[in-house]
């Protein structure tokens, strides 16, 4: 890792997230603009105008530590203690109910797919 | 503890964020806790910290939090990284992982209604609870768009966050679910990016994939949860 590509992919996914800040108030519609800047990084990088050395050792910093990055809007839930109190077994029980559904359902979804699909790649 | 010249900087927040967050690390791999991300340690120091130096404004935390909190847009953009990396398999299974994504909104805007109706949560925090599974920046979109409380809407991002990246893995072996294709797109579509980020300790196919869901159940859901909700209220109430 090398303190200069560290800074100059910095500077790309900053401007990134500059373009599409504009480019999504432009258009006005309700779409995060740093989800569009990871679309546009993937098409830069798909069509070879940035080179994926050029990004890699910041990149792979900050989603090795984007834990980290979660953490001001972890603390900020400080705010709404007495809500979250107020109906902290019903809150609780909600998410971690619908967080299991989403997570198994979807797994198992795929897990089945898939399989079907090996069997039939199997006997082709 | 905090004298107020340090107070008044963003150097406070900032310091705070990091060191602790480090020292959290440290914990974890000395301790060989890995079963414990560092994030689900250092939330609960830093608003003790808070909540035991009433001194301290939350404000003047968040004066340094709110650059920490800035650096995760172009950590969603780094996300894309991933993604080309696993393009070729990304590409082969395109429409099964739209189905995977599909399902995986559906079940969490249903399973949230019917939970917190059956649970009895209040009209307003049900629907700050509805995009609960979709990366912090669009669940908020979402939660003013519907009606809710946008950061109540945070705080149960990241409970959901805290909650995945803890048990995800050990629900999915429990099931024995060993596909990177079917075990990333669920931890992602379940719980962001703070549920994928422990992807990265177990395979880059797996993280990549998690990339990819957090993309497309943030689009799905700001698409489905405004035209679901009216019919679930006329059906359930």
């Amino acid at each position: 890792m090398s303190s200069q590509s560290l800074l100059h992919g910095l500077a790309i996914l900053l401007f990134l997230q500059w373009i599409s800040t504009l480019i999504i108030s432009f258009l006005q519609i309700p779409f995060p603009p740093a989800l569009l800047g990871m679309l546009l990084l993937a098409l830069l990088l798909a069509t070879g105008v940035i080179r994926i050395a050029t990004i890699e050792d910041i990149c792979s910093l900050l989603i090795e530590k984007m834990g980290m990055l979660f953490l001001p809007a972890g603390v900020s839930m400080l705010l709404y203690l007495d809500v979250i109190k107020a109906e902290f077994s019903a809150i609780a029980l909600t998410i971690i109910v619908s967080s299991f559904a989403v997570l198994l359902s979807t797994a198992l979804f795929l897990e089945i797919v898939l399989k079907r699909q090996a069997k039939k790649g199997g006997k082709q | 503890m905090f004298p107020e010249l340090l107070l008044n900087s963003p150097l406070f927040g900032i310091g705070l964020t990091i060191i602790v967050y480090c020292i959290c690390e440290i914990i974890v791999e000395r301790l060989e806790l890995d079963i414990i991300p560092p994030f689900v340690l250092a939330c609960p120091i830093i608003i003790g910290l808070l909540l035991l130096n009433p001194q301290i404004k939350y404000e003047q935390y968040a004066a340094g939090g709110n650059f920490i909190n800035f650096m995760l847009g172009p950590a969603t953009i780094a996300l894309a990284l991933p993604l080309i990396r696993n393009r070729k398999i990304i590409k082969r299974h395109a429409g099964i992982m739209l189905g995977g994504i599909t399902i995986a909104t559906l079940t969490a805007i249903i399973s949230i209604y019917v939970c917190g109706r059956l649970f009895g949560t209040s009209e307003q925090v049900l629907l700050s609870l509805l995009p609960k599974s979709v990366t912090t920046p669009i669940a908020i979109e979402i939660s003013h768009t519907i009606g809710g409380i946008p950061p109540l809407t945070a705080a149960a991002v990241i409970f959901t966050g805290m909650l995945g990246a803890t048990f995800n893995h050990k629900i999915l072996s429990l099931f024995g679910i060993k596909n990177d294709l079917a075990a990333g797109l669920a931890v992602g579509a379940s719980s962001h990016g703070l549920g994928t980020s422990v992807c990265a300790s177990v395979s880059p196919v797996q993280l990549a994939i998690g990339g990819v869901a957090i993309a497309l159940t943030g689009i799905a859901t700001s698409i489905l949860a405004p035209l679901l909700l009216p019919l679930l209220k006329s059906i359930l109430g």
